[in-house]
């Protein structure tokens, strides 16, 4: 419709006498339609790289996890346009079993080392692999086992649950600590992600909290309609990310999104009362955090390798960080893992502003990332010739 | 409330379905009621404000239909009372800033001994959005009454005239007469009206989201990083930002017009393919039409026009150009901006009748190829004249300006334009142009005589389309899918956060 005719129609005096369709027609000419809609949107969505970003699945032990295979197109910070290994990680493909005279460095942790936002070859993972191979007869493998959203409780099950299997000689978990947030949660609060939490109990131990996992378990068992859509639908992608980005910028559709959470719980008590949740006193993040981070290197020294925890760059001074940074410093020497605070590299860089985008590092940032732990290890192995490295 | 918001998306419908239910003595009350609710949306304080000018302009209106004889006096209050909450709101820190440094150039380098505070004072005012367009409508009002209209009698449709949501925040800039013309013959719900709101409301969504959001990561990119800025990128950043500006409030003006259609009021149109424009002045008479012709209206004529000869017509120009660029914005570089402007269509002018008199150019002017060098021309003083308005200082812009013509190899803006969609939607936006012009080429039933006969019959393409076109129009379902793939397409294609209009600022 054109602007003349926008003005010819707003113009009319009445509606011009059209033919009363049948409800049986118009219902047909909806379903023949909408199908037609659907396949052109998914062809073009498809073409432009639209829908793309839906990339995670719901696990029933860890919480959520990457869809084997599935190709991401990232625009919401960067871009990349990439497909996610068979074993469903941002990483090239790997076999489980270690190739002879290949060492291997398994790398932990969340959206910063996943690295959606910039090419998967400029993940410092990748820079990493390709440094390490140019310089040496021996042959290096870095494993990316960074995941969105993952905490670092979730970080340290998945080592548990799957790293172990490709028998790393080093682990890396880069640590930011927006994800040890997500370590513990308020028992007592009726929406929570569904993710593994963790505690301490009366007795000092460190505890999983598995039971707001148990309670979601119905909503999130394998469904093959929406499995299906997910790996193949760009439609639901848009939807999905329309929904998450509503969620954050939009305090309306947020309301009515809990409210209506709220009152599904509420509706389908049943289902809420299987599942009763732990109660337990509200939780400090950092001795949560510390007590996983012993628990990974205990885990790791047990399979043969060594832990190495790299921070994430402090370049805003944060208070919180600064102070977890000291805590790291003396929970390492007293566990003997390595320690790796990137801040001091980031802020002597002259244009540290361009090692990030938004939140995640750029492509400078992870090859500086990269740079800072291949000296890290070369430094250590002059320093203990012990180390894998 | 954004109208690119979720809570637009929510209260538009509502508002309509509800305007339409009630009975017609109820509509108006509701009209007003929403447009309140509309802009009390963001800090409930200030819709006092627009109800204090409301009311302030409604008496002021009457005072001067009531006091002939003073009705000079009674107008120059009123003036000075709209103009001084525009001041006061959105000039009183810029009128600080200039006066401390000013002050403090005196005192540092001429030693002048002036008592310079050591720091800059500054006063804490958040703008009321909307109050450059909704004074310039109350100016408008008691001017035209001043000049013989008749005032409104009725406070309600003058509170509704004033507070309109569709047209309160952005414009476009309404002319009473108009507004009260429609509220009176009392609007009746037509589905062809409708659906052309409908269809204009999904167009801007279109080109705010889709294209002018995009359009503004890009641009940003490029104007953020000036030290990383190859020539090309420089290129790409001042075409890119001319684009998004006329998005983001052309699609802003569609929403605001389809908004108003939907309650069956038609706003004034704000732009009529501004870069088709062969020279500067036609530009201005086809972007933001309703600023340029409040300009011309309230401004250059009272000014004296272009009564008084040629420098007084000059003077005149420059200096509706230089307040019409202090209106967008209260900084040097808007001043500036207006400034270029005015001197740009004082030079347009002198061009003009240069040519004409000079025989042989004069006989090039209708030709084709004079036309579209005008079209460049005319593109490249807008670009020129983009970069003092999108830049934050002067310094900045010239900075800018310098990366256009100093040869370096590109950085960040050419791949991110390529990685964006813009290439495959900008085309798409395109082709729907050509399709249009098109549509409305082949369209005999139009009265312009000159297209009809180059188009003596209907062609096949045409009847078959048309008939298409009618088949939609009749069939709800078809409606309903095609405008459930149009959001989902603006959903798909738009950028990860929702930006604000770039005229709310105004």
């Amino acid at each position: 419709m054109t602007t003349a005719e926008i003005s010819r129609t707003a113009n009319q005096s009445a509606l011009a006498p059209g033919k009363h369709r049948r409800w049986w027609q118009e219902a047909v000419t909806f379903a023949g339609l909408s199908a037609v809609a659907v396949i052109l949107l998914e062809l073009l969505f498809a073409t432009c790289g639209i829908g793309g970003q839906e990339f995670l699945e719901p696990d029933p032990k860890l919480g959520c996890r990457q869809i084997p295979g599935k190709q991401v197109t990232w625009r919401l910070e960067g871009f990349s346009n990439d497909y996610l290994s068979s074993s469903g990680h941002r990483d090239v493909e790997h076999e489980q079993a270690k190739p002879v005279g290949t060492k291997r460095i398994m790398v932990l942790g969340d959206s910063a080392t996943e690295g959606l936002q910039v090419p998967l070859g400029n993940t410092y993972c990748r820079v990493l692999e390709r440094h390490l191979n140019s310089g040496s007869a021996g042959r290096s493998e870095v494993l990316n086992f960074g995941c969105s959203s993952y905490s670092t409780g979730q970080q340290v099950l998945q080592f548990e649950q799957q790293a172990v299997k490709y028998h790393p000689d080093l682990t890396v978990l880069l640590y930011v600590s927006g994800a040890a947030l997500q370590n513990v949660y308020n028992p007592y609060k009726r929406v929570a992600e569904a993710r593994p939490y963790f505690f301490i109990d009366s007795t000092g131990r460190l505890q999983e909290d598995d039971s707001v996992l148990l309670e979601q378990a119905t909503a999130m068992q394998p469904n093959a309609v929406l499995s299906f859509l997910r790996k193949n639908s760009r439609i639901y992608g848009v939807l999905s990310q329309t929904n998450l980005s509503l969620s954050i910028h939009e305090k309306l559709y947020h309301k009515i999104r809990g409210w209506l959470v709220s009152l599904m719980a509420r509706v389908q008590p049943a289902q809420s009362n299987k599942f009763k949740r732990l109660l337990y006193p509200p939780q400090d993040v950092w001795p949560v955090t510390s007590k996983l981070i012993t628990r990974l290197n205990d885990v790791c020294l047990a399979n043969g390798s060594k832990l190495i925890v790299m921070i994430f760059p402090n370049t805003v001074n944060d208070p919180v960080q600064t102070k977890q940074i000291a805590e790291f410093i003396r929970l390492s020497k007293q566990e003997r893992f390595g320690l790796l605070d990137l801040t001091p590299a980031f802020k002597a860089n002259p244009d540290p502003s361009s090692l990030f985008l938004q939140y995640h590092f750029s492509s400078d940032g992870h090859k500086v990332a990269a740079e800072q732990l291949a000296a890290f290890l070369k430094n250590q192995k002059q320093i203990d010739g012990t180390t894998a490295w | 409330m954004l109208f690119n918001s979720f809570t637009y998306l929510i209260f538009l419908p509502i508002i309509v379905a509800l305007y339409w239910l009630l009975p017609a003595v109820c509509r108006r009350g509701l009209l007003l009621v929403a447009s309140y609710v509309f802009y009390m949306n963001w800090i409930p304080a200030y819709g006092l404000l627009i109800l204090l000018l409301t009311v302030v302009n409604y008496f002021l209106g009457l005072a001067i239909f009531a006091h002939q004889k003073r009705r000079k006096l009674v107008l120059t209050l009123g003036l000075i009372f709209n103009l001084g909450c525009l001041c006061f709101y959105k000039y009183a820190n810029f009128l600080i800033d200039s006066l401390f440094q000013s002050a403090t150039w005196l005192h540092t380098k001429l030693g002048l001994p002036l008592p310079v505070p050591v720091t800059e004072p500054v006063v804490n005012i958040i703008l009321p959005l909307g109050i450059s367009f909704f004074t310039f409508e109350f100016i408008h009002y008691i001017t035209d009454v001043y000049r013989g209209s008749q005032p409104v009698k009725n406070f309600w449709n003058f509170a509704l005239f004033a507070a309109f949501f569709p047209s309160q925040i952005a414009g476009p800039i309404k002319r009473f007469q108009d507004f009260m013309k429609q509220l009176l013959e009392e609007p009746v719900f037509r589905p062809s009206t409708f659906q052309a709101g409908l269809y204009l409301i999904f167009l801007g969504l279109f080109k705010k989201i889709v294209l002018g959001d995009n359009l503004g990561q890009v641009v940003n990119i490029g104007f953020n990083h000036l030290d990383k800025l190859g020539t090309l990128d420089a290129w790409i950043a001042v075409v890119g930002f001319q684009l998004q500006i006329f998005f983001d409030f052309s699609g802003y003006t569609d929403i605001g017009r389809g908004s108003a259609l939907a309650f069956g009021y038609k706003v004034p149109k704000n732009f009529n393919w501004p870069f088709l424009a062969s020279n500067l002045t036609e530009f201005w008479h086809r972007w933001h039409m309703s600023l340029s012709t409040w300009l011309r209206d309230y401004l250059f004529i009272p000014l004296g026009g272009s009564r008084g000869g040629a420098w007084k017509t000059r003077r005149n120009v420059m200096l509706t150009m230089i307040l019409g660029g202090l209106w967008h914005g209260a900084a040097w570089h808007y001043v500036i901006w207006g400034a270029f402007h005015g001197g740009i269509l004082v030079l347009t002018k002198e061009w003009q009748d240069f040519v004409s008199k000079i025989g042989w150019l004069a006989r090039l002017r209708p030709h084709p190829i004079w036309h579209c060098a005008g079209v460049l021309v005319t593109w490249f003083l807008l670009f020129m004249a983009g970069i003092l308005f999108r830049s934050d200082t002067m310094p900045h812009a010239l900075a800018m300006a310098q990366k256009l013509f100093v040869p370096a190899s590109s950085g960040q803006v050419v791949p991110a334009l390529l990685e964006s969609t813009l290439p495959v939607t900008l085309s798409a936006y395109a082709l729907f142009l050509i399709c249009s012009v098109c549509w409305e080429r082949s369209d005999c039933s139009q009265p312009d005589a000159k297209l009809a006969s180059q188009q003596p019959s209907r062609t096949g393409w045409r009847s078959y389309a048309e008939g298409v076109a009618q088949w939609w129009q009749n069939s709800f379902a078809a409606q309903a899918v095609t405008y459930a793939s149009v959001a989902l397409i603006v959903l798909g294609f738009a950028p990860g956060k929702m930006e604000p209009f770039i005229y709310f600022q105004f």
